[in-house]
């Protein structure tokens, strides 16, 4: 059957969910795809080369900001595209037309699915794979859906996702009508007139980060589902280019709220006491706090770090700036004499604070 | 008698006057009376000065027509039709002392004014066998008809006004000369290259002392010569006539006081010359048949004691000729100045001037570098470059120095072909009739050619959020359908599935 041709849904899941996602505009999605369809794409190449073609100069322009690439794989790869299939779905799954009568458990029955595709999908093998998955769904965070609340002088109704009829806006002035317009970001659609359950959506959200840690890592500070060290993107940021290309993606987002994101994670290995996986985390947080503090060896009275008000905060920068002191005096890091000093003061005072303290107190 | 139309008043009381679809009262016809003849005059010459009489004509009387008390005065009716054309035909009534009614057949009331935007409504009707009431806010008259008055004879009758600024119109122009006149003045004509038709008109003899009738030559000169128009205006028996319209003409010097080609009168295939001085007009009622002015040209017969005509023994091609081509002064005006011929030794010289050229002359410009030197050219003129040997182009892709001709006068397209250059050359002819072929694909534009590369310094911006503005995704949902969830399968079980065993071992021996 034509619904079951793997180009067919190669072409369908490229034209209306992926390259928007990757270009913007407008994003249609259609009929749940499942599992069995999802991992049946493999290597294959949409036709519509234009649109391909534009994907990847804006995927390049992505993977720019974080590592020097000039060409990408053009077309998804199969772990790609069932990925794409996958957050389909996971959309799909907070569709208002699930909230009726016998079609409750629709829902249910796709995120089961979800879940048991993602079990099937590896999570990239190396750094290159990482950013390429990333560049297809660094804006994954970034789809909304317009809701539209239109109030008339006799009554109002709503529209989730859809524009209202024609009858309902006309004589605007006569009949009073005025429209709201709604932006619901993707971990806002469980709740507004969906019959999924958040929790579970969250959840399978977060499993989807694990099958792409970079983009994980490179959107820590949203605000749902939080951010957390998973073996996925520790085994990233546990290699030297890994870290490198998390560090330039850090760089691009608020740097407090990076902190606090990554110092809450962090705490949680501690109180977890997950001594291997702590040590990879803190090599991260070592790194911010050496960068920050070697941005100021140009000046002649170079601040020290600050810490700030926030605990989780504070944690990262003064456990970055206790082992970057550490390291420092151990190693060198490859630093002169003078820049060494200059380091050790820079980070001397959120090493020795009282989240600093609290760090050399847990790790005992 | 009379009382103001109001708005939206439907009922009126007098006979055959209606509303149209603006409101205001209308009749079948309109009416000018005016006081006397020279008054009507003054309306034809007014009225025929912005608008033609052609729509009017088909239902235009003019009578002369007299009073009670025995005063004659003159009215022009029309059909109104609207009361646009009536407000035309009102304000200019009003301007020459005239005034405007409207009715049907009997009855007419005052057409309307500023003090009654609608009209006028009599309120009494005068009880009269008289062909003609009037009813006038200021006075009501019972007409009788005298007499009616043929609006071509009237314009006939009109005695043209001096005028001698029409001696120096251009344009056509009828000559009618005199029989005795005719042949001299068709030769004068011939001999000077004065294209023109020719006929002869008859007149019927104007006493009975005559012998026949009056015979004189009509001659139409589409575009007489400057220097003759005085003699043709001054000399006796001949006399020139201005076309004033189709089938009309006015005698040279004078000027008809109403515009005739606005009174589609006269017919086009006859002619009527109207004279000045009070002369009778001459009428022909059919254009005779006109010949060519050179036909009549006098014919000389040499003498018959050669043979008719000579013939030629033997036919062949003949020798070529070939001169070198020249490059000489001339006195021409410069015309299609577009290019320039810098020499290599004046190059420092453009680079300093470039400085002070505008913007739009750099971007028009072309130039072409060689080893004679740098080749300029620009469509809208080269002038904004002061420098070097200013050329024309005389043909595409050919110039030749301004102020200069080639000689022998050939033709520019012969020229090019005889140079034998390629469609892609441009060809340069300098003074000394040296030809210089230029690949056209050499030409850049000056604006690219001009500036030298600057060393430049990176400056690398601290921050760039988003290096092209991204569109926003936006989710739009559609219907599920019915079997929403038809293809929600999980996905097959993998190949070797199970947690992986040892091989079954042998069994003991």
């Amino acid at each position: 059957m034509a619904k079951d041709d793997p180009q067919a849904l190669c072409e369908r899941l490229f034209t209306t969910f992926l390259a928007p996602l990757v270009l913007g505009g407008t994003m249609r999605p259609g009929k749940p795809f499942g599992g069995k369809q999802a991992l049946s794409i493999g290597d294959r190449e949409p036709s519509d080369v234009d649109l391909l073609s534009r994907c990847e100069l804006a995927r390049v322009r992505v993977a720019r900001k974080l590592a020097p690439i000039d060409t990408l794989a053009r077309a998804p790869s199969g772990t790609e595209w069932a990925l794409a299939a996958v957050l389909h779905d996971l959309v799909q799954s907070t569709h208002p037309g699930f909230d009726a009568v016998f079609r409750r458990s629709g829902p249910k029955r796709i995120l089961d699915v979800v879940e048991k595709t993602l079990e099937r999908i590896p999570p990239p093998k190396n750094v290159g794979e990482a950013i390429s998955r990333h560049t297809w769904f660094s804006r994954m965070f970034e789809l909304a859906r317009t809701d539209i609340d239109v109030r008339w002088w006799t009554g109002s109704e709503r529209f989730l996702g859809t524009e209202p009829p024609r009858r309902l806006l006309a004589w605007p002035e006569l009949r009073r009508v005025t429209q709201t317009r709604t932006p619901r970001p993707l971990m806002d659609l469980p709740t507004s007139g969906s019959a999924v359950d958040p929790s579970r959506f969250g959840s399978m959200v977060e499993t989807f980060l694990r099958k792409t840690p970079l983009t994980d890592l490179a959107t820590l500070t949203r605000g749902s589902p939080a951010f957390v060290w998973t073996h996925e993107n520790l085994s990233l940021v546990a290699t030297h280019g890994g870290r490198t290309i998390v560090g330039r993606a850090l760089a691009l987002l608020p740097q407090r709220a990076v902190d606090a994101a990554l110092g809450r994670a962090t705490k949680q290995l501690f109180t977890a006491k997950a001594v291997r996986s702590l040590c990879v985390a803190v090599d991260l947080l070592r790194d911010r706090a050496l960068m920050a503090a070697s941005t100021r060896l140009d000046q002649d009275e170079p601040e020290p770090l600050t810490l700030g008000d926030q605990n989780d905060a504070a944690f990262a920068i003064g456990a970055g700036a206790l082992v970057a002191s550490h390291w420092i005096a151990q190693t060198g890091g490859g630093f002169n004499e003078a820049q060494r000093r200059t380091l050790l003061r820079v980070l001397a005072p959120a090493a020795s604070s009282a989240a600093a303290k609290e760090v050399k107190a847990l790790l005992g | 008698m009379l009382e103001r139309i109001a708005l939206h008043q439907t009922r009126l009381r007098t006979p055959g006057l209606g509303l149209e679809g603006k409101g205001v009262a209308l009749g079948a016809k309109g009416l000018v009376l005016l006081p006397s003849l020279d008054r009507l005059v003054a309306w034809l010459s007014v009225y025929t000065r912005e608008h033609s009489l052609e729509d009017l004509m088909p239902s235009l009387v003019i009578e002369i027509v007299r009073s009670k008390l025995g005063t004659k005065e003159i009215t022009l009716s029309f059909a109104a039709e609207s009361s646009d054309r009536m407000d035309r035909v009102a304000e200019t009534a009003r301007l020459v002392g005239g005034f405007t009614f409207t009715g049907t057949s009997r009855h007419f009331v005052q057409y309307r004014d500023a003090a009654a935007p609608f009209g006028y409504d009599a309120t009494q009707l005068i009880s009269t066998d008289a062909p003609l009431v009037l009813y006038h806010d200021r006075f009501t008259q019972v007409y009788g008809i005298e007499k009616q008055v043929g609006l071509k004879s009237l314009l006939l009758r009109l005695m043209p006004h001096v005028d001698p600024s029409t001696v120096d119109d251009s344009g056509p122009r009828f000559i009618v000369a005199e029989q005795g006149l005719g042949p001299a003045l068709i030769h004068y004509f011939v001999r000077s290259r004065v294209e023109g038709e020719v006929a002869v008109g008859e007149w019927p003899p104007e006493s009975a002392f005559d012998e026949g009738p009056i015979r004189r030559y009509i001659m139409r000169i589409p575009d007489l010569p400057k220097r003759m128009r005085p003699l043709m205006a001054k000399t006796p028996g001949i006399t020139t006539f201005l076309p004033a319209g189709p089938g009309v003409a006015v005698e040279l010097g004078y000027r008809h006081p109403v515009a005739l080609r606005a009174c589609p009168v006269f017919d086009p295939n006859g002619l009527v010359l109207i004279r000045g001085r009070g002369d009778e007009p001459w009428t022909l009622e059919k254009m005779p048949q006109m010949g060519d002015l050179r036909a009549f040209a006098r014919v000389e017969l040499r003498g018959d004691a050669g043979p008719d005509a000579l013939q030629a023994t033997a036919t062949k091609l003949p020798d070529p000729v070939r001169v070198p081509l020249r490059v000489v002064p001339s006195a021409a005006p410069w015309r299609n100045v577009t290019a320039t011929w810098i020499q290599p030794s004046q190059i420092p010289l453009l680079r300093r001037i470039a400085y002070a050229l505008p913007h739009q002359t750099i971007l028009r410009t072309q130039i072409a570098l060689t080893q004679k030197g740098a080749f300029l050219r620009s469509n809208h003129g080269i002038e904004a470059i002061p420098l070097g040997t200013f050329f024309v182009e005389i043909h595409p892709n050919l110039y030749i120095p301004a102020g200069y001709d080639v000689t022998p006068a050939v033709a520019p397209e012969v020229l090019y072909r005889a140079l034998g250059a390629s469609a892609s050359q441009v060809l340069f002819i300098d003074t000394s009739a040296r030809a210089m072929a230029v690949e056209e694909s050499a030409f850049s534009p000056l604006e690219t050619a001009l500036l030298e590369a600057q060393a430049w310094e990176p400056i690398v911006a601290d921050e760039i959020h988003r290096a092209l503005e991204e569109a926003p995704v936006d989710l739009k949902l559609e219907p599920l359908g019915v079997f929403a969830l038809s293809q929600v399968q999980p996905p097959p079980a993998p190949d070797g599935a199970g947690t992986p065993q040892l091989p079954p071992g042998e069994p003991p021996r």
